[in-house]
């Protein structure tokens, strides 16, 4: 293993580790906040994925989910706030 | 072995989102899921479904799934009552409020099924799936809800403003009770 | 030389998210968790990633890591911030953590 498989594999187990915390997560906010801490932990992985099989368009990935991420969490978010409407 | 961890997390997130009980938790664990199921897609090689996926996973079906949850409809109310059926006007009244909650139910465009049981409301309360659960007794009128539910604060405000002088108390029970939201 | 630099950077930063996930349990109170969510895994983000285009040179994939870090530190802040503003809207209590 080189240094970036390993560093790939700790974020797995990273993941691994908040997505306990997702299941267990008593209310939905805890749930939303793990969601938050996985999509980034992805976009980290997704980025050393690409430095290890050197495919630098594999980025561009990486660039649709930091925008695409962000949408859904702040639209669940605001969902739940507004009990319901969406506007 | 960096696989197998993304593989593993997939079932597991597969598994609980078919057995969770509120639809919300569901969309959550869904997400996480396309999320996940995106970077296995970019491990074995495939980086344009990849790209599908994160914006058809992680977008477009949340979107879809909230407004379907939105639109989910049908509002099921459990009645219990221990008054003797014989007094005749205290039941004509008692009929009279539940006839308005669920015309109140109709016209916030759902779809109110009221369920009459003889069980005691403990039983109800531990085991049924319920939206409200109404205990009518000697004096006052009990109203169970789960304090998640959106549509628990406009019940409150239309019993409070149009039913007040029947000794209503709204009690909202926690989150961790295992009732369909 | 450079390659030594990178790898210390993200070892550091794998340090900061291991704390992060620690963070993310030992807290009891959800306030807390927020706090630790925002803060130490934007300040892990940004050290990772600045790792990466150290080690990747100067050339187009740096540019790209770059704007990726650039976007992701305007929006992870952003998203905790709706979550935290959804959960106080909605009635959240906010708990004091007990002293030990």
């Amino acid at each position: 293993m080189t240094f970036l498989e390993t560093a790939l594999f700790v974020i797995a187990i990273y993941i691994a580790l908040v997505l306990v915390r997702v299941i267990l997560g008593p209310t939905i906010w805890d749930r939303l906040l793990g969601l938050n801490a996985i999509s980034a932990k992805i976009i980290m992985s997704i980025v050393i994925f690409s430095i290890i099989t050197e495919q630098p368009y594999l980025l561009d990935v990486a660039l649709v989910y930091a925008l695409l991420g962000f949408i859904g969490t702040v639209l669940i978010a605001r969902f739940i706030e507004k009990k319901g409407d969406i506007s | 072995m960096t696989e197998n961890i993304f593989l593993i997390t997939l079932v597991v997130l597969a598994i609980i989102a078919l057995n969770t009980k509120k639809l919300r938790r569901a969309v959550v664990y869904l997400g996480v899921f396309s999320l996940v199921s995106s970077f296995v897609y970019l491990l074995y090689g495939a980086p344009d479904v990849a790209i599908a996926e994160a914006i058809i996973g992680s977008t477009i079906t949340t979107v879809l799934y909230l407004v379907a949850l939105r639109k989910y409809q049908v509002f099921s109310i459990y009645y219990t009552s221990n008054v003797n059926d014989q007094d005749i006007k205290r039941r004509k009244n008692n009929s009279a409020f539940l006839n308005n909650l669920e015309a109140f139910l109709i016209k916030r465009e759902m779809e109110p099924q009221i369920i009459y049981s003889t069980n005691p409301i403990e039983t109800i309360l531990n085991q049924e799936n319920f939206d409200l659960a109404i205990h009518h007794s000697e004096q006052d009128i009990q109203v169970y809800g789960c304090a998640e539910d959106y549509q628990l604060d406009a019940v409150e405000e239309y019993l409070l403003a149009y039913h007040g002088d029947l000794n209503i108390h709204l009690i909202r029970c926690a989150e961790g009770a295992d009732n369909e939201a | 030389m450079i390659d030594l630099l990178a790898y210390l950077l993200i070892t550091i930063a794998l340090i900061f998210m291991a704390l992060g996930v620690i963070g993310l349990f030992r807290f009891k109170d959800f306030y807390s968790r927020i706090l630790i969510s925002a803060k130490i895994e934007t300040v892990g983000f940004l050290t990772i990633m600045i790792g990466f285009t150290i080690l990747s040179g100067l050339s187009y994939a740096a540019m790209k890591i770059l704007l990726i870090t650039l976007m992701v530190m305007i929006t992870n802040p952003l998203s905790t911030h709706a979550i935290a503003r959804s959960a106080f809207l909605s009635g959240y209590p906010i708990n004091q953590e007990p002293r030990r």
